[in-house]
């Protein structure tokens, strides 16, 4: 079966454009089906072209019966990675949200969990930037050490930023 | 910020009300989405993220109860502190379109 693919844009900071992205290429016939690209990206198969909008929602303990209630709204899932889960929906289906309360939740827990990550990975990356300065290693250590802790730092930070983001711009459209 | 959709204090939100309204009887939760479309004719929509968010508080603020069955789905249904909810939130609802009556016909 032939594959395809693409690059996302960050579902946690703008996750409208990877939406758009899923009903342009399932209108091509290529379907989403997984992640590439070392989780960068979005991989696709191909299949029938089909007209479908796709939406997104966050549910930590998502048990069959949160299955059951969006496959009996019209929402088929997709994909699920980790605690965000993808659907897709013929067009004109009723929304995932209706309202705003259960988006800003979701984005709220989102934004509450990736502050305690990001605390965490930060105050990780600073003692060892502390730790490299007050003692004398290796070059090539220090390089390998500052790499290992600062990705974890770019992994938690951007997502938080994102969430933070997304958060405010409901708020203020409320 | 926190804030507040009435869960503590009782004050419900409408889509709240129309849920505990469905779990007069017990129901699986899509079965809470098919019957309030159905009654409302339509006019009730609510998203199965929010339907899951508002069952979930629901269960937290100890309206409704969840039961046991054989069944892998959840069955829901309203709790006696949940109907003594639902019966305060309706009779708002009344005082309010009373008002609401009384104020149309002086204007």
């Amino acid at each position: 079966m032939s594959t395809t693919s693409r690059m996302g844009n960050g579902l946690a900071i703008s996750p409208e454009k990877d939406l758009a992205m899923f009903a342009d290429m399932a209108s091509k016939g290529k379907h989403l089906d997984g992640v590439a690209m070392l989780g960068h990206g979005w991989r696709f198969t191909d299949g029938a072209p089909e007209d479908a909008v796709f939406d997104l929602a966050y549910e930590g303990s998502a048990s069959s019966d949160y299955f059951d209630i969006f496959q009996a709204a019209g929402w088929t899932p997709v994909l699920s990675l980790g605690d965000t889960h993808i659907f897709k929906a013929a067009p004109g289906t009723p929304p995932i949200h209706v309202g705003t309360d259960s988006r800003r939740e979701e984005l709220a827990r989102n934004r509450d969990r990736y502050l305690r990550y990001s605390a965490t990975t930060v105050v990780a990356f600073v003692l060892v930037i502390l730790g490299i300065g007050m003692t004398s290693w290796n070059a090539g250590l220090e390089v390998v050490l500052v790499v290992v802790f600062y990705v974890p730092v770019v992994y938690t930070v951007f997502p938080l930023v994102g969430y933070w983001r997304r958060l405010n711009t409901l708020d203020r459209s409320r | 910020m926190a804030r507040s959709s009435g869960f503590e204090s009782g004050d419900l939100a409408d889509a709240a009300l129309h849920v505990l309204l469905a779990l007069v009887q017990p129901r699986h939760g899509y079965a809470v989405m098919q019957f309030l479309d159905q009654e409302s004719r339509g006019t009730i929509a609510l998203g199965p993220a929010s339907l899951y968010t508002t069952l979930k508080k629901l269960v937290g603020a100890g309206l409704i109860e969840e039961l046991d069955g054989d069944d892998s789905r959840r069955v829901y249904q309203l709790n006696t502190k949940g109907r003594e909810v639902l019966v305060s939130n309706i009779e708002r609802r009344r005082q309010l379109l009373a008002m609401a009556d009384h104020i149309m016909e002086e204007s």
